[in-house]
């Protein structure tokens, strides 16, 4: 079989170094917090209430930003623009709480969409890394140089998207009088072999992915204080024709992992492969140990809640949030957040920058401007009446019976598509324009995945530089697929054009992501779709981020343990919590069980794998 | 009784009481027990009487090391390679079922509500302990709901002292069934600020039936919805003790690096049944004023913090200060 020739890091693809841009809060009298309450007993729970308790084995819970310096804003901005370790160090050992702490800012909070778990990791101690490390030398299309010495390696298996809003895909688009038969096949082919209804909810897998490989690769360096570095492979199992190229030796890597014929039957592959290792002292990002816990505090605030940068009117919100206030996203940010997601699309491909803004398409409406109100009026528009041809066509047969529920809860996506925001970015890629490039398509969508999440955590950075004491912060972002999944059904079944044809006519753009910015001080509500969906849990606020035993195993002396799952115990940790960040009300009572308890001192101070340090 | 001896001690002036020791080589069954405490549901004490003092000794027992390492598991402790501070009681437990339905002690067993306990462990105890056990009860005294009493343990290492602990127990009158009265300690949803811990526990259906299975105590309030409803609960309700030692791992957690090694002292207050399945809210926090200084207090509480279950709190101090019954 011909070796696929590996990608050749050009010599410009050294990232654009970023700068801090302050966002000017709003005059005092303008400010406003959010200060969410309890309901009190015989009030009525809305989105806005503080949810009655948290039961989570989750790292995260319900944090707030803490205010970051300008300077610390400078420090943090390295992260931003890592170049891949040259080599690692010899290393020392590594004990339970920074593996756990690596893993919280890793695979256990990495964007996803917020009702989905699509990743799972295990990771090896020195011993079988060495082992790792022979294997990834065997396989083809290494965008990087695999390196010896790494403390450990994680592997990380992904399946493909599926939720209740998948489930709902599966009745659209089908033509009347043959729809029984059509969705059964349609359900057939999903189940059995993971076909997806639409393009875009296949490449939502690899969106995460790019998004969990930009974290992990700060998650490294953070957990560690700045001590070691990640060096990432993702090209190798990207691909069919790649996963084809290199099947022996996945299958030794999912041996090593246990890979059972059940997981693969539900869809779990290997998708990435992270070296872990002491950095270089010349290598390492130059922050302070204090800094890189309070960047970890703050991180998890950022993926604590699902911020929509609209103004939420609707008359049940509270006061504060129907005032507008005097704040704009500056200019410079929005020009940062887009240098950042050059810089990543340029990172994880290998490509010169020019080259990855070139072939990142990115689109930017501003809504201050005249063109812009206009450019998403119609975005609007076409979103709203693909919905509406959506909900007409869905199939009586499955749609009565359930009491109209299914379109009711079609029409319900309109409120994903608002798009509310004042600087918009629709971001996409051109398959040809990929492949001509000779990069593998979906190694691309991962990462422009990676691309738009370091573009809006620049934002929301920004959004916590010098942050004064009366606001929750100063930007805020929303990263979505709904309005890119909902233009691929208008494309898929309505023949209508991609979001981003008229921007870029004759490149054939196929949209992925879109994310808005919005300068305001109050943080929304928090919600998921699952509160939305299950009348159980409305009001009482669901959290389905994963606890450590649900997705991450240790490999040590042989054996394979679910991460922080001992003697009975599960994790209950909320990690970096010494920075005190959680979401109170404001005459300061807590939500039970938010801030955690945690992992036994004893336990979390011990060497993984104390028999395999060097 | 099986396995043991009983002795009778002498008889006072006045009243009828009567000096009751019983010598065990091995824990005595549960099951007569409780079928003894259906008998005598009917029992009712004649004014005047006081509860005579009824003992049991238990001969050196050790910890068999699964049923140690499924309670350490049910109760999230870790192994330490000590016994738990709760685990004395969870072995004098068929000792005091035995005094409670014994004839001699004039109140129903049936009915009798755990009402707190206090602990004092004299010093850390190593996992393969042989453990003599002493079980006391002795008179009463007359509180608004009905007859309280106290059922004090101790637990001795070769002769040693190391282990004591007071149960204070209710029997209820009849018209005192109902419902506690809201305490002032119950409060708004929310938690106050200041916790150290703060976590929401999940108590499975099965919960009761897996912590009887280990502890001997096959109470059926415990067990099945459908046994329990015969006795009044809507659902089965949780074992104070399993919650107890359950929030006191948590809390020990807390306690300063070197806690292990002085006396333990443990006062813990049970409020309101945990009902099955449920979730449950455990909190912790520093010394304030009324709690000793240096200790932790803790409560279990309904998820949302309003309703409480228990309360306590524990310390570590140098000096032994044998815990009593209350005057």
């Amino acid at each position: 079989m011909t070796a696929m020739p590996a990608l050749k890091i050009e010599d410009d693809a050294r990232p654009k170094p970023l700068e801090p841009v302050a966002v000017a809060p709003p005059p005092p009298e303008e400010r406003r917090r959010r200060a969410a309450d309890f309901a009190e007993p015989g009030q009525r729970r809305t989105r806005y209430s503080l949810p009655t308790h948290l039961e989570s084995g989750s790292p995260v819970g319900f944090r707030t930003r803490l205010p970051l310096s300008r300077e610390e804003v400078v420090q943090a901005l390295r992260l931003f623009a890592l170049e891949r370790p040259s080599e690692f160090a010899s290393s020392g050992s590594v004990t339970e709480r920074e593996l756990f702490e690596e893993a919280s800012l890793g695979v256990l909070s990495s964007r996803q969409s917020t009702n989905f778990n699509g990743h799972r990791q295990t990771t090896f101690g020195p011993a079988d890394s060495a082992r790792l490390s022979g294997l990834l030398r065997r396989l083809d299309g290494l965008e990087a140089p695999v390196l010896d010495g790494a403390a450990y390696t994680h592997v990380v298996f992904s399946r493909p998207y599926r939720t209740p809003f998948t489930f709902l895909l599966t009745l659209v688009g089908h033509p009347p009088v043959v729809s029984p038969f059509t969705v059964a096949l349609r359900a057939l082919r999903k189940r059995f072999q993971h076909a997806d209804d639409i393009p875009t909810i296949g490449y939502l897998q690899h969106l995460h992915l790019g998004i969990l490989a930009d974290a992990m690769e700060r998650a490294a360096v953070l957990a560690s204080g700045d001590e070691r570095r990640a060096q990432i492979f993702m090209a190798p199992f990207a691909g069919d024709a790649r996963r084809r190229a290199n099947a022996a030796v996945l299958e030794e890597i999912e041996a090593m992992c246990g890979l059972s014929a059940r997981d693969r039957r539900q869809g779990w592959r290997v998708a990435l492969v992270a070296q872990v290792g002491a950095a270089l002292p010349h290598e390492r990002v130059g922050l302070e140990p204090e800094l890189c816990r309070k960047l970890g505090a703050n991180l998890l605030a950022l993926r604590s809640e699902r911020i929509q940068p609209g103004v939420n009117a609707e008359e049940s919100a509270p006061a504060q949030y129907h005032q507008r206030q005097s704040m704009d996203v500056p200019d410079e940010l929005t020009v940062m957040a887009g240098r950042a997601a050059y810089n990543a699309f340029s990172h994880w491909t290998g490509v010169s920058r020019e080259e990855a803004r070139r072939l990142a398409l990115l689109e930017r409406v501003d809504v201050l401007t005249p063109n812009g109100k206009e450019r998403l009026r119609d975005i609007r528009r076409e979103l709203d009446d693909i919905t509406d041809e959506v909900v007409r066509n869905l199939p009586l047969w499955a749609d009565l019976p359930t009491g109209r529920a299914l379109s009711r809860n079609a029409a319900r996506g309109r409120k994903a598509f608002a798009l509310a925001g004042q600087r918009i970015y629709i971001g996409g890629l051109s398959r040809r324009e990929v492949e001509e490039a000779g990069l593998v398509w979906e190694h691309a969508v991962r990462a422009f995945g990676a691309a738009a999440s370091r573009s809006g955590l620049v934002a929301e950075l920004a959004g916590c530089q010098d942050l004064p004491s009366d606001c929750d912060l100063l930007t805020g972002v929303c990263l979505m697929a709904g309005p890119v999944n909902q233009n691929d059904i208008g494309k898929s079944f309505q023949g209508r054009a991609d979001l981003l044809a008229s921007a870029f006519p004759e490149r054939d753009p196929t949209s992925l992501l879109v994310w808005t910015l919005k300068a305001k001080t109050v943080a929304d509500p928090i919600g998921n779709e699952e509160q939305l969906l299950n009348r159980e849990r409305k009001g009482a606020l669901v959290d389905l981020r994963p606890a450590p035993h649900e997705v991450v195993q240790v490999v040590s002396g042989g054996r394979r343990t679910p991460m922080r799952h001992r003697d009975g115990k599960v994790n209950a940790e909320r990690a970096f919590a010494e920075w005190d960040n959680f979401v109170v009300a404001p005459d300061g009572r807590e939500i039970p069980g938010n801030r955690g308890s945690a992992w036994p001192a004893v336990w979390s101070a011990e060497a993984v794998w104390p028999r395999e340090q060097s | 009784m099986a396995g043991g001896v009983e002795r009778r001690g002498g008889v006072a002036e006045g009243a009828v009481v009567s000096d009751v020791v019983l010598e065990l080589q091995s824990p005595p069954g549960t099951l007569g027990s409780f079928a003894r405490a259906l008998t005598g549901a009917r029992k009712r004490a004649p004014a005047g009487v006081s509860i005579p003092r009824l003992q049991v000794n238990l001969s050196p027992q050790v910890a068999e090391a699964q049923r140690l390492a499924e309670y350490r598991r049910l109760c999230g402790l870790r192994d330490d390679g000590r016994l738990p501070p709760t685990w004395p009681q969870v072995l004098a437990a068929p000792l005091h079922v035995a005094l409670l339905t014994h004839r001699s002690f004039p109140l129903p067993a049936l009915g009798v509500v755990h009402v707190s306990q206090r602990i004092e462990q004299l010093r850390p105890l190593p996992a393969d302990a042989a453990l003599a056990l002493t079980a006391i009860v002795e008179g009463h005294r007359e509180v608004e709901q009905g007859v309280e009493l106290d059922l004090v343990t101790e637990a001795r290492l070769k002769d040693e002292l190391v282990w004591r602990g007071v149960s204070v127990l209710l029997s209820r009158r009849r018209s005192h069934q109902a419902r506690p009265p809201r305490r002032a300690s119950e409060q708004l949803p929310g938690e106050a600020p200041g916790s150290l811990r703060s976590v929401v526990w999940r108590a499975g259906e099965d919960a009761g039936r897996r912590y009887a299975a280990v502890s001997g105590d096959w109470n059926p309030i415990h067990l099945h919805p459908l046994t329990a409803r015969a006795f009044g609960f809507p659902r089965a309700i949780a074992h104070g003790m399993w919650t107890f030692a359950r929030s006191l791992g948590e809390a020990m957690q807390e306690l300063p690096g070197d806690a292990s090694e002085g006396v333990l002292r443990v006062e813990v207050a049970f409020r309101r049944p945990v009902l099955l399945p449920s979730a449950v809210h455990f909190s912790c926090r520093r010394a304030e004023e009324g709690v000793p200084v240096g200790g932790i207090a803790f409560e279990l509480r309904s998820k949302d913090a309003a309703k409480v279950h228990l309360s306590g709190t524990v310390e570590v101090g140098a000096t032994p200060e044998v815990i009593r019954p209350s005057p």
